[in-house]
């Protein structure tokens, strides 16, 4: 790999990856919209940006490619190519190349990347011969040092003027493609800036402009062009230029390659190659530099590592438990002495502190939120491999892109969300032809939605396909001997549907290279369950099928319940809990070694909390005096028994560290006020362990009553 | 780790009782020694993991020094105590029956640990000191609490934070 600098690189990488993204999105959108010219334009823009900072860094096969995907594009935008599936498919390989290119840069690699396939697949989507596909050697046009070198008297000249102290300027003039006018731009640029210092040299020279050779760029060599903008003002006033960038010829070192590597006297801002797109030209020369301004400033932003985040986080987790205790704390003085002045300044500063501690824990919060938009936007891509290989025709609608949530969720609900993506379209889909036979519209529509609702975002996926059947889904279950025909009949329809969560499942009737993982949709639940989400799934035959996600907005708080049971203390995430209340033993019945509780003509499954986490609780010694926490996590609601209810309260999560690893059951541990630890429940496990074992007892107890 | 470079010289240890041996651990593992008390017990964890502890607004592992040893388990009483080390960046405390006292012990009086039970790759221990009148025996916290040991392997971090 060419000598660079670690930072340089950094920039680089962290520039193509927004550019990728960026394509990766609008390439998609330009198979829909493929006559919308801003759209192309951007696209063509982004490949040049690519191709230019590249080749200026020395990758060449990213150059390269990234020049025969700017020509393929210069053709679309002028119209001469239509934009076709295979055309799209094209970019899409040569992208994913790109990304693969970058990945190897980033381990330090030099690429061993083979370039020519994409190339020619560009090629041919374009109606090229085949061997016109010698792209590998493109090269871009940053060449005009080794012209320079070539030439001994502009060598000479050059190295006079800088030992005269004397300022050489390089000036790069990209004019816009395909404009008949090139020759005499180069020419109108050449006189322009004679009249700021003294052209030495130009590539194609003066003589070849005259000749028609001109093509859309343009070299300059100019000793005293004192001031840079002032070089590339007055070249971007020009009609018809697409593109200047100006550089100071850094010194002694006229090699091709040491060139950019010297750091030297360059202006890191010269360097940037200014590109204002088209509204910016033939503006005053002023309001462009302003843009030009504007632009660099949207850049800064600060890349801060995640770890360095998390331990702030968990500072503030606890500055947070140290508040509700220092409040305590000073209401108990303050009901203790209550004349005392101090304790009333203690109590007002106790007050004030209270305030910035939640602003300082609601900032942090806030700085770990993301667009959930930075998760849908992978996923339009993802869309259309899965309709290409499966030959459906799919759009997929995305709304809510800028709704906030915590990363640490996104990244858990990522492989979830596209594994259900993927059955939408493998499996909820029609083909074309059964969507036409069906009289439903082609393309079928996926539609994925984030919004706000009480503290939580909910995310719907719906799609328009053929469904689930419920009667299927009794059948499938039968059949895999999840159970048996009776209890399959008795299920109402909801519940069959939601037979999809259960391990083992699956729809289809062949599992597909594209969702046959050995997974189902039971690790859906599993994951969501895993961030304290909720899944929900609504169907409805020949209409389509509907998956609701409920997310907690964060991982590190929640809205807890305390409750007692033996000797401890333990949270259920508010989001689990139905309803509380007493428990009345005569509402429990034993059946088949399990309990069930008969509450409001309905039969749920009971579960001792004593039980559960060995904490010697005796459960009220026949559950006299016991409560119930009536929690739903999958498809039933439970009820749990407790010695006592306590208040609700904000928790904050803590680890059980990474020697304790996992408990059964247990989600993690909490400090109160107090500084007693309490131990959150992981609802999820709990219903699943009592649902597995008393589904029998519940389904004979309902079938009695 | 702390404990291998100072095989060679003399170390510090912090001397406790566990039963009727007397163990050592390196006093720069030792962040801290308090009273027995405040242990929130979690199920379904190892059978040596006690519980959890509030160590200054951290949660931190508690486990049962005799039952990893095999030492008869007795009722805790005013001389039991918490040992918090730290371990792989992680506090976790020790409950040990008492801890007697800081020592110093010479290199050469420190014997490396019978190869028998190295053999058998269940050694807990790293060798032993001899002092006066009494046999230290050095504990090994990288196959007390690492991922040597089989039935406590630290999973990763499931932290839900």
């Amino acid at each position: 790999m060419p000598d660079i600098d670690p930072e340089e690189l950094k920039v680089f990488l962290q520039e193509v990856d927004e550019q990728l993204q960026l394509l990766d999105q609008d390439i998609i959108r330009l198979e829909k919209e493929p006559d919308d010219a801003d759209l192309i334009q951007e696209i063509f823009r982004a490949a040049h940006t690519l191709k230019g900072s590249s080749g200026m860094l020395g990758f060449k096969k990213m150059a390269g490619l990234t020049h025969v995907m700017e020509d393929t594009l210069d053709r679309v935008r002028g119209g001469k190519l239509a934009v076709s599936a295979e055309l799209i498919d094209s970019l899409l390989l040569s992208l994913d190349a790109l990304k693969a290119m970058t990945a190897g840069l980033e381990s330090g690699e030099e690429s061993t990347f083979e370039i020519e396939p994409m190339v020619a697949s560009l090629r041919q989507a374009a109606g090229d011969e085949p061997e016109a596909a010698a792209g590998a050697d493109v090269e871009p046009r940053e060449s005009i040092a080794a012209l320079v070198a070539e030439d001994a008297e502009v060598t000479e000249r050059i190295e006079a003027a800088l030992a005269d102290d004397s300022t050489v300027r390089a000036v790069h003039i990209a004019i816009v493609k395909g404009t008949e006018w090139a020759a005499v731009r180069c020419l109108q640029s050449l006189n322009e800036l004679s009249t700021l210092g003294e052209v030495i040299f130009s590539s194609p020279s003066q003589e070849e402009i005259e000749q028609e050779k001109a093509d859309s760029h343009l070299d300059v060599i100019i000793i005293g062009g004192e001031n840079p903008d002032a070089l590339r003002d007055i070249v971007s006033a020009i009609e018809d230029i697409e593109h200047v960038s100006v550089e100071t010829w850094a010194g002694a070192s006229n090699s091709t390659d040491e060139r950019k590597a010297d750091d030297g006297p360059v202006d890191d801002e010269e360097q940037r190659a200014i590109d204002l797109g088209p509204e910016a030209r033939g503006k005053e020369p002023r309001e462009q530099l302003e843009m030009a301004g504007q632009k660099i400033e949207t850049l800064q932003s600060i890349r801060v590592d995640i770890d360095r985040l998390d331990v702030l986080m968990n500072l503030v987790g606890e500055l947070v438990i140290d508040r509700t205790r220092i409040a305590q704390l000073s209401r108990t003085l303050r009901t203790q002495y209550r004349d005392s002045e101090e304790i009333e300044a203690l109590s007002q500063t106790c007050t004030h502190i209270e305030k910035i501690v939640d602003e300082l824990n609601e900032g942090m919060m806030g700085v770990r939120m993301l667009p959930i938009g930075t998760l849908f936007s992978k996923f339009p891509r993802l869309v259309r491999d899965v309709a290409r290989t499966t030959g459906k025709a799919v759009d997929l609608v995305t709304e809510g892109e800028g709704t906030e949530i915590d990363r640490s969720v996104i990244e858990k609900i990522k492989d979830p969300l596209v594994h259900m993506l993927r059955n939408a379209v493998d499996h909820g889909i029609e083909s074309p032809e059964e969507r036409e036979a069906a009289g439903k519209p082609t393309p079928a529509q996926v539609y994925l939605s984030a919004q706000h609702e009480q503290g939580n975002i909910i995310l719907t996926l719906r799609d328009d396909g053929k469904g689930i059947d419920p009667q299927v889904m009794r059948a499938n279950a039968v059949k895999k001997g999840i159970l048996t025909a009776d209890a399959a009949e008795r299920l109402s329809d909801a519940e069959a549907i939601d037979l999809i969560f259960e391990p083992g499942f699956s729809t289809a009737a062949k599992t597909t290279n594209v969702s046959g993982r050995g997974v189902g949709m039971d690790v859906v639940r599993s994951g969501v369950a895993a961030v304290n989400g909720l899944v929900k799934v609504t169907s409805e035959v020949g209409k389509g099928t509907t998956f609701t996600l409920q997310l907690p907005l964060t991982l590190a708080t929640f809205r807890g319940l305390l409750v007692e049971s033996g000797n401890g203390v333990y949270a259920f995430p508010l989001s689990y809990v139905q309803e509380t209340g007493q428990l009345d033993p005569a509402d429990v019945d034993a059946i088949v070694d399990a309990e069930v509780l008969k509450r409001s003509g309905d039969v749920l499954p009971l579960l001792r909390l004593g039980d559960a986490c060995q904490n010697g609780s005796a459960n009220g010694d026949g559950l006299r005096d016991q409560f119930v926490v009536i929690v739903k996590a999958g498809d039933r609601p439970v009820a749990i028994a407790v010695d006592a209810l306590r208040e609700q309260q904000e928790i904050v999560v803590k680890s059980l560290g990474s020697y304790i690893g996992q408990a059964d059951n247990i989600a993690g541990a909490s400090i109160l006020g107090d500084g007693q630890v309490v131990l959150i429940l992981d609802v999820a496990s709990l219903v699943k362990e009592v649902a597995q074992g008393n589904r029998r007892a519940t389904e004979l107890e309902r079938s009695i009553s | 780790m702390a404990n291998e470079e100072t095989a060679q010289d003399g170390r510090h240890l912090v001397v406790f009782r566990l039963g009727n041996e007397a163990y050592g651990i390196d006093v720069r593992t030792t962040r801290e020694i308090f009273h027995l008390q405040g242990i929130t017990h979690v199920p379904n964890a190892p059978e040596y993991v006690e519980g959890v502890i509030n160590l200054r607004g951290k949660v931190v592992p508690v486990i049962d020094l005799r039952k990893r040893f095999g030492v008869e388990v007795t009722k805790a009483t005013t001389d039991s105590r918490i040992v918090v080390v730290e371990y792989d960046g992680e506090d976790v405390g020790l409950i040990v029956d008492a801890v007697e006292e800081v020592l110093t012990v010479e290199a050469d009086h420190v014997a490396a640990a019978p190869e028998v039970t190295e053999q058998e790759g269940t050694s807990l221990t790293q060798g032993f000191a001899q002092l006066d009148d009494q046999l230290v025996i050095l504990v090994d916290m990288e196959t007390v609490l690492g991922e040597k040991e089989e039935d406590s392997p630290p999973q990763a971090r499931k932290a839900a934070a």
